[in-house]
């Protein structure tokens, strides 16, 4: 059976032979008829070549040899019967030739519906192979024992491997260990069991390509019962591509939240409602709270000041606008802290959803609202010591000033007064006794200048152990609060483990900052603005700070009065201030002076006895 | 040697001319110096006499001037004047070698009796010095034998030991003794005991 079949596809291939051969046929069969005895049924023989016309791939090959074998039957009757017109025979003959075109129609119209039925097959076979081909899933079918029955030039594609390659051969080719090796043992369990664990349900597996790399897929296995047989469908379609994609999506979302976590700055975002849906690590650090805490929590708990900016813009959100904005406010922690923070805000619309969220982005301004409140409260102190200890110094300068001259006058009419008593003249006694009146109001006046520099005078100093370093550190942080705008590029060299120094901090933190702010403006006329503040032990017992500017210098008749009171450079200065360090200084029992600088400008430096921490113990 | 003067340092010109006008009225050699720095310029060993030293001067104040005389062996006696009537500078002072310290405005008193006990003071060292230094001379031209004996005299050793002790007669160690006495100008032997310990002779 199975070789007829061959034969006759054999036979499709050659479609000019066959109908030759069936043409010849007939041609043989109508000799043989006008031969024979007109009451034979020669005309079956007919049947033959119009059954090898349905093979042929013509359409109307079936009808055209049924209507011509059809027309020699008759052709032959007519002549057999010129020859022996005898009516028995003519009855017979008739009788004959009409079973024989009942014989060929028959056969042609079977053969036509099993034509029309073959190419309806063939349809449905190609229609079929074209879905599996065009398929972006490779498709495998195997029979029970996992030998490969078919597979799709999509598999040829995804495996590498040319259908003729696999076929025959066991499907664990096409998946990596230790699928490979127990494949078999699957298939024997379902076949013994009949748990299905893959087949219907379709899951992602690994693939074993032919040059031996692996690549995610997703495997949906389908039954097939068919003549006994059964047989198993494998639909594979590979994911290298998708999970790639998720691969990537998924990194781009961890990068975004790392970025989101790793920025000091507080992210939130709210739903049109006010509850928080999501946050960043900085925000969850700041207001104590954890994530999840955090989640679905009222923004109304954590920014309870805010809430009526925050409704507003919630509401104008929900109306479909966008919003965006800034404020300051504080923001209540878990601990019920408060901090306050610069907040900016902005809408990001969710069109699929139909709503809106705010996104609010909040900087800590905490430290610097302190740090600001702080050195506002420094430089008010320093400026009301320095009020005082500028008119201690005030009254000090003047004590100063007056005493000179009047030193002077005493010395002058001592001198006078001696020089007179040794003339004899009849007045001498009394230019005597007036000089000495005269010296005795200069007495008097120093006795008043004096009294007046005890009345002012800097007895308030408190002396403690001071560290230098701080106070340098402190009364700078105050002086350079606009260095950057002044372009000045400052340099601090402070010496670790300075001894201390017994101080009154304040009258310290005072010399710093005059000298500080000095060095800035002398640097005003110049471009380059370096300044070096700088600590450091300078022998046993001593300390020294410094205070370097990269400025003009300083002229040497300038130089020579620096620390002397009413003495100024500058169009708008007293003097006082260089005078009131020395005043300082000295009251420490220490020294300053200036020098130039080896770079130019001009360095002033000040030495302070350290404290001795052995005799501090003792004491 | 130069003679006795008061050396004045002052920044301010009046003080300083009106110190030396009185000075001088009083019978002193003065001279002026307008800072510490001409001063320290002008200084030598032979300077005699007494330093008048402001403390509040520019470039170099009173006291580092008398922290660098301190380290240059001065002897000269100084007298600090301040306008600043301040302890812990009083202290600082002494500490740095002065010998007084006054207030400006200064009286004539003040002054003068400062200046007065530091010339005496000073002269007092220089007699002093000069004594110790006459000594020495003296020393310089025993014989060393003479010298020898000197050491025993001072060790209060009687002729005897003396005699014993460098090998020599006791008629011989009377002449020693004699000689010492008379190149030392010694009135008696206490005396001689009492120049020989000045001088620093090793017991």
């Amino acid at each position: 059976m199975v070789l007829l079949q061959r034969r006759i596809q054999d036979w499709q291939g050659r479609p000019v032979f066959l109908a030759s051969l069936a043409v010849f046929l007939m041609l043989c069969i109508f000799l043989f008829d006008l031969m024979s005895n007109v009451g034979l049924a020669t005309g079956v023989l007919y049947i033959l070549p119009v059954m090898m016309a349905t093979l042929l791939p013509w359409r109307h090959a079936t009808l055209v040899f049924a209507g011509t074998t059809s027309l020699l039957t008759l052709v032959s009757f007519v002549l057999l019967l010129g020859e022996s017109p005898q009516s028995l025979s003519t009855h017979l003959g008739l009788g004959n030739r009409g079973l024989m075109l009942v014989a060929i129609w028959s056969t042609a119209i079977l053969g036509l519906r099993w034509i029309e039925k073959d190419q309806k097959l063939q349809e449905e076979q190609a229609l079929l192979q074209a879905v599996i081909d065009t398929s972006a899933d490779a498709v495998v079918t195997i029979d029970q024992s996992g030998i490969i029955q078919s597979f799709s030039r999509v598999g040829e594609r995804l495996f590498g491997y040319q259908e003729s390659e696999v076929l025959g051969r066991n499907v664990s080719l096409l998946m990596p260990s230790p699928h490979q090796e127990q494949h078999d043992s699957y298939m024997e369990r379902y076949l013994r069991t009949g748990e299905k664990r893959i087949i219907g349900k379709g899951r992602q597996v690994e693939a074993l390509r032919k040059d031996g790399s692996v690549f995610p897929a997703h495997l949906m296995v389908g039954e097939i019962l068919t003549g006994g047989q059964r047989l198993f469908t494998g639909f594979i379609h590979d994911l290298t591509e998708r999970v790639a994609a998720e691969q990537a999506v998924a990194r781009e979302r961890n990068f975004i939240a790392a970025m989101l976590d790793t920025t000091q700055a507080l992210v939130m975002v709210l739903d049109a409602r006010g509850s928080i849906i999501r946050t960043n690590a900085a925000c969850e650090k700041l207001s104590g709270y954890d994530a999840d805490e955090l989640r679905g929590l009222h923004i109304d708990v954590m920014l309870p000041e805010s809430s009526d900016n925050l409704n507003s813009l919630l509401e104008q959100i929900a109306g479909g606008h966008s919003v965006s904005g800034t404020w300051e406010g504080t923001l209540l922690c878990k601990n019920g802290e408060t901090r306050f923070i610069s907040w900016s805000v902005a809408t990001i619309h969710d069109e699929g959803a139909g709503t809106g969220y705010l996104v609010a982005t909040g900087i800590d301004m905490t430290p610097w609202r302190q740090s600001e409140a702080r050195a506002r409260e420094l430089q008010h102190h320093l400026y009301r010591i320095g009020r005082i200890s500028e008119l201690g110094e005030m009254a000090s300068a003047i004590a100063h000033e007056l005493n000179q001259p009047m030193t002077a006058v005493a010395n002058y009419v001592s001198a006078s007064r001696k020089l007179v008593e040794g003339i004899e003249h009849e007045r001498g006694p009394r230019v005597v006794d007036l000089m000495t009146r005269a010296i005795e109001q200069t007495e008097r006046a120093g006795q008043i200048v004096r009294r007046l520099r005890q009345l002012i005078g800097r007895g308030q100093s408190e002396l403690q152990p001071v560290d230098l370093n701080a106070v340098v550190r402190e009364a700078s942080a105050l002086a350079l609060i606009d260095a950057r705008e002044q372009d000045v590029h400052t340099q601090m060299e402070l010496e670790e483990g300075l001894p201390c120094v017994l101080a009154d901090a304040t009258q310290l933190q005072q010399v710093v900052l005059n000298l500080v702010r000095n060095a800035m403006e002398a640097m005003q006329v110049v471009e380059r603005r370096n300044l070096l503040i700088a600590t450091r032990q300078k022998e046993e017992g001593l300390v020294q700070l410094s205070v370097t500017d990269s400025g003009p210098g300083l002229e040497p008749h300038v130089a020579d009065q620096l620390f002397m009171p009413f003495v100024s450079t500058k169009t708008n200065g007293m003097g006082i201030g260089l005078s009131i360090c020395r005043s300082i200084i000295d009251a420490h029992q220490g020294q300053i002076r200036a020098e130039p600088a080896p770079g130019g400008g001009t360095s002033f430096q000040i030495t302070l006895p350290a404290i001795d921490k052995q005799a501090l113990i003792n004491e | 040697m130069s003679d006795p003067s008061i050396y004045i340092v002052d920044d301010d010109p009046a003080v300083r001319d009106s110190l030396a006008v009185l000075l001088e009225v009083e019978g002193y050699r003065t001279e002026t110096f307008d800072s510490a720095t001409q001063f320290l310029e002008a200084w030598s060993h032979d300077l005699r006499g007494g330093l008048l030293l402001d403390v509040r001067m520019p470039v170099m104040d009173g006291l580092e001037l008398l922290e660098k005389l301190k380290e240059r062996g001065n002897q000269l006696p100084v007298v600090i004047m301040t306008g600043h009537g301040d302890v812990p500078l009083a202290v600082r002072a002494m500490k740095a070698g002065a010998m007084d310290f006054i207030e400006k405005p200064l009286t004539d008193t003040l002054l003068l009796n400062a200046v007065r006990s530091m010339i005496a003071y000073e002269e007092e060292q220089h007699e002093r010095l000069q004594e110790q230094q006459e000594v020495h001379h003296r020393l310089a031209e025993l014989t060393p034998r003479e010298q020898d004996v000197l050491e025993k005299l001072v060790i209060g050793q009687p002729n005897k030991v003396i005699a014993h002790e460098l090998g020599i007669s006791i008629r011989t160690v009377e002449v020693h003794r004699g000689r010492v006495m008379e190149k030392m100008g010694a009135k008696s032997l206490s005396h001689l005991v009492r120049m020989a310990l000045q001088a620093g002779i090793e017991v």
